[in-house]
C-alpha cells in the first residue's frame, strides 16, 4: 500500500510534473476544440448531401461512413502520419491528428445528423407551409426543436468520445497530455504522472459524462 | 441550396490541394529538421520545464550551425516509426543515436560514424550476485526497445544463451519493468542505459556486451544531403565541438582514435552500401 | 512521388507475404482479447446494473441505497477516462500491488472493466425504461422480485439495450488495438514491429485492410440491429 502511494500518488512528483502536464493539456484542449468543430461541420455537410437523395452521393457517403467507422482510429492515425506523405500530403503531428479525428468523427456525426434530419417527417414541413409559416418560422418552431431533441444526446456522447480519442495522438508523438505524462514518467522514473493525467481527464470529462446521461434521459 | 453545397465542396477540394507537398527537402533557410525518440536519456529527453535537451539535441544544433541553418528543429517520433518518418521526408535526417548495420545501410545512407558504442544489460540490484555473465541469463526475460540494435543482438544470440525477449516501445519502459520486477533484465545502448541507471539504486548495469557498434546519422538513400551533413560532422570533429558535447553528457572525454575524434575517408561507412570513395577537401 | 515508389513502400507483395504469418498471429491475439473482454464485460455489467437497480429502490432504507455509490463511481470513472490511459495505468500499477499479470491479461482486465462500465449504464437505462405499470401488474400477480426481473423486466430491458450495446461492443473491439501500446503482440503491434525492422510501411497497410475486413460486417450488423429494434 505504501509502495502504491509512493509510486502512484506521489505528491512531489505530481508537483514537479505540472509544467509538462500543463503543456500537454493545452495541446489536448486545442486538438479537441479544432477537431470537434471540423468533424461536426463535415458531418453536417455529408448529412445534408445525403438529404439530396442523389444516388451517386449516397453511395460515396455510405462507403466513407462505413469505412471510417470500421477502421480502428489508432490505425487511421498511423496511416495519416506515416503513409499519406507518400501521396504528397505531409502533415506535422498536430495537423495529422486533426485530420484523423475529423475524418473519423465526421463519419459518426453524419449518421447522427442524418437520423435527426430524417426524424422530421415531410408531412410536418408541408403542414407548416400550408399553415402559412415562412421558412425561418418553420425552422425555428417545427424543425429545429425536434431535430435538436433527436440529435443532442448522441451528439454530446460522440463529442465526449472524440475528446477521449485525442490521447491516441500520443502514438504519433504529438505532445498532448498522455505523451507528456509518459515523458514525465520516464524523467522521474515514477508512474505518478500517468495517474495525474487520468485525474485531469476525469475532472475534465466527468461533467460531460453526466451531461450526456441527463440528455439521454430527457430526450431519449 | 444545391449550388451552395457544390461551391463548398469545390472550396474544400481546393484547400486540400493547397496543402504543402514536399517541395524542397532541404531548404537552406529553414531550421534543420532532425528526428529523435524523445525520452531516450541522455541523448534526447525533456526537462521538467518541457525543453528538449541531450547529446543528440546539442549535436543537431551544432550541425545546423555548421550548415548555416537557422537552428535545428527536433522532431519527436517513436523509435519504431523513425525510419518511416525519414523515408516519408518528415525529417531531413535522424539524429537519434542509430547503430550502423548492414541491413539498415541497404535502405538508407549513413554518414561516417560519430561515436563508438556497445550494449549494456541492466538488472535489478537484488540479482547482483546471481547474474554476472551472459550464461547466467539462461531462462531469464530480457526487455528491449522494439526495433533497436539491442533487439537484433538479442535475436541473434537467443539460441546461444537461452533467454526470452520482451518488447517495449521505449527504453525507459523496459528499464522500469526491471525496476518493478516484471522482467529480469533490460538491454540497451551502453551510454543510454548507464545514464539511466546512474541515479537508481534498484538498477545495476551488470554486463557490457562489446559489439563494436558505432552510431551514424541516417539520411535517405541517394540523397546528396548526406555528403553535406558528413562534411559538417567532420568539421565538428576537427574543431573539437563533438568531443566537447561528448564530455558534457558522458562525463569523460572521447578517447583519441574513437569515432568521435576520427575523420574517416570518403563519404559513408566503408564496406557498406552507400559508401563513396571520393576524396574531399577538409577546410 | 512516383507510383512504383508507392507500390514498393505500401503494396509490396514480397513484404506482405513475408509478414503474413506474424500478422495472422497478431490478428488471432486481437480477436481473443476482444472476445474475452466483451463477453465477460457484458456479463459483469449486467450484474452491476441489476445490483444497482435493486439497491436503489425507494423501498430500501438509505444505508442500502448508499451501496449505489461505489458502483456509480466505478462506472463514471471508467467512462470518463480514455481507455488508453486506463490501460497504461493498470499495466504499471498492478506490479506495485504485487500482481504480476502477463500483458495479455492486463489488457483483458482493462477492457472488461471499461466494457462493464458502459454495459452497466446501458442495461440500467433499459431496465429503468420499463413502464412502471408492468411492474405493478407483475406484483399484483404475485411474482417475487427475482421472478419479475427474470420474466418481465430483463427480457424487455434487453430489447432496449441491444442497439447501444452492440455499437459499444464494436467500439471496445476496435479499442483492443490500443493494447499494442503496452506491448501486447496484437495485429497492430506486429505490423509496427515488422514496419520498423523492414523499414517498409506495407505491414501497416495490410493491418488496416485486415481490420477493415473484420469490422465492416460487424458495423453493418450493428446498424441493422439498431434500425430494426429502435422503432
Amino acid at each position: 500500500m505504501e509502495a502504491l502511494i509512493q509510486n502512484f500518488f506521489n505528491v512531489e512528483v505530481m508537483y514537479r510534473a505540472r509544467i509538462l502536464l500543463w503543456m500537454g493539456l493545452k495541446v489536448t484542449l486545442q486538438l479537441s476544440a479544432v477537431s470537434l468543430v471540423l468533424a461536426i461541420v463535415l458531418g453536417l455537410l455529408l448529412a445534408s448531401l445525403r438529404n439530396l437523395h442523389n444516388k451517386v452521393f449516397d453511395a460515396l457517403i455510405i462507403i466513407y461512413v462505413d469505412l471510417f467507422r470500421a477502421l480502428p482510429t489508432i490505425v487511421l492515425f498511423m496511416l495519416v502520419y506515416f503513409a499519406l506523405p507518400y501521396l504528397g500530403v505531409c502533415l506535422p503531428a498536430f495537423g495529422a491528428a486533426v485530420l484523423t479525428l475529423t475524418i473519423n468523427g465526421a463519419a459518426y456525426f453524419e449518421e447522427i445528423f442524418r437520423a435527426g434530419i430524417e426524424s422530421i417527417s415531410k408531412g410536418q414541413t408541408e403542414a407548416a407551409k400550408a399553415l402559412g409559416l415562412s421558412f425561418t418560422q418553420t425552422m425555428r418552431h417545427v424543425i429545429l426543436p425536434q431535430a435538436v431533441r433527436v440529435v443532442l444526446p448522441p451528439a454530446t456522447s460522440n463529442s465526449l468520445e472524440l475528446i477521449k480519442t485525442t490521447v491516441l495522438a500520443s502514438v504519433i508523438a504529438l505532445p498532448e497530455l498522455l505523451k507528456q505524462a509518459q515523458q514525465a514518467h520516464g524523467l522521474f522514473a515514477n508512474p505518478t504522472p500517468l495517474v495525474e493525467a487520468a485525474l485531469i481527464f476525469l475532472l475534465l470529462l466527468w461533467p460531460l459524462v453526466r451531461l450526456t446521461g441527463y440528455l439521454e434521459r430527457k430526450f431519449g | 441550396m444545391k449550388r451552395v453545397i457544390v461551391v463548398m465542396m469545390m472550396v474544400a477540394v481546393a484547400l486540400l490541394l493547397a496543402l504543402p507537398a514536399f517541395a524542397d527537402d532541404h531548404p537552406s533557410d529553414q531550421p534543420l529538421r532532425a528526428a529523435v525518440d524523445m525520452g531516450f536519456v541522455p541523448f534526447a529527453f525533456l526537462t521538467e520545464t518541457g525543453e528538449a535537451t541531450g547529446f543528440a539535441v546539442d549535436l543537431a544544433n551544432a550541425l545546423a550551425e555548421e550548415l548555416g541553418r537557422p537552428g535545428a528543429e527536433i522532431v519527436d517520433v517513436n523509435w519504431s516509426g523513425i525510419f518511416a518518418a525519414l523515408f516519408a521526408s518528415k525529417v531531413e535526417f535522424i539524429v537519434a543515436p542509430t547503430n550502423i548495420t548492414e541491413a539498415r545501410a541497404k535502405e538508407m545512407d549513413f554518414t561516417e560514424p560519430y561515436m563508438d558504442t556497445a550494449e549494456l544489460i541492466a538488472i535489478n540490484a537484488k540479482d547482483r550476485d546471481k547474474i554476472k555473465t551472459l550464461d547466467d541469463l539462461e531462462g531469464k526475460v530480457i526487455g528491449v526497445n522494439t526495433g533497436s540494435s539491442g533487439h537484433t543482438w538479442l535475436m541473434e544470440n537467443q539460441e546461444r544463451y537461452g533467454f526470452k525477449i520482451d518488447q517495449y516501445d521505449r527504453m525507459p519502459d523496459a528499464m522500469m519493468a526491471v525496476q518493478v520486477g516484471r522482467i529480469d533484465a533490460g538491454i540497451g545502448d551502453l551510454e543510454a542505459v548507464a545514464y539511466y541507471v546512474k541515479d537508481k539504486p534498484e538498477l545495476f548495469g551488470a554486463i557490457a556486451v562489446p559489439t563494436g557498434q558505432q552510431y551514424g546519422l541516417p539520411c535517405r538513400k541517394a540523397d546528396p544531403f548526406r555528403n553535406e551533413l558528413e562534411q559538417a560532422l567532420e568539421n565538428l570533429k576537427l574543431n573539437g565541438t563533438l568531443a566537447e558535447v561528448h564530455e558534457k553528457w558522458f562525463g569523460r572525454p572521447a578517447e583519441l582514435g574513437s569515432a568521435a575524434t576520427l575523420v574517416y575517408i570518403g563519404y559513408g561507412v566503408f564496406g557498406l552500401p552507400g559508401f563513396e570513395l571520393t576524396y574531399h577537401e577538409l577546410p | 512521388m512516383e507510383i512504383h515508389n508507392l507500390i514498393h513502400y505500401f503494396f509490396n507483395g514480397r513484404v506482405f507475404l513475408d509478414t503474413l504469418p506474424q500478422l495472422a498471429h497478431g490478428l488471432w491475439i486481437t480477436v481473443q482479447i476482444a472476445f474475452l473482454s466483451v463477453s465477460i464485460g457484458f456479463v459483469w455489467g449486467l450484474i452491476l446494473a441489476v445490483i444497482r437497480v435493486t439497491v436503489k429502490r425507494p423501498t430500501n432504507a438509505w444505508p442500502t441505497r448508499l451501496l449505489n455509490l461505489p458502483i456509480a463511481l466505478y462506472v463514471d470513472v471508467l467512462r470518463s477516462i480514455p481507455p488508453l490511459i486506463t490501460l497504461v495505468v493498470i499495466y504499471y500499477a498492478l506490479p506495485y500491488l504485487g500482481i504480476y499479470l502477463p500483458r495479455f491479461w492486463s489488457a483483458v482486465l482493462t477492457f472488461v472493466a471499461v466494457m462493464s462500465a458502459f454495459a452497466e449504464e446501458i442495461f440500467r437505462a433499459g431496465i429503468e425504461s420499463i413502464d412502471l405499470g408492468q411492474v405493478e401488474a407483475g406484483r399484483s400477480l404475485g411474482l417475487s422480485y427475482l421472478q419479475m426481473m427474470r420474466y418481465v423486466v430483463l427480457p424487455q430491458g434487453f430489447r432496449v439495450a441491444i442497439p447501444p450495446l452492440t455499437s459499444r461492443m464494436i467500439a471496445i473491439t476496435k479499442d483492443v488495438s490500443l493494447a499494442s501500446v503496452i506491448g501486447v503482440a496484437d495485429l497492430l503491434k506486429e505490423a509496427r514491429a515488422a514496419q520498423a525492422f523492414l523499414a517498409n510501411p506495407t505491414p501497416l497497410i495490410s493491418a488496416a485492410l485486415l481490420f477493415t475486413l473484420v469490422f465492416l460486417p460487424l458495423v453493418r450488423i450493428s446498424m441493422y440491429l439498431e434500425r430494426r429494434l429502435a422503432q
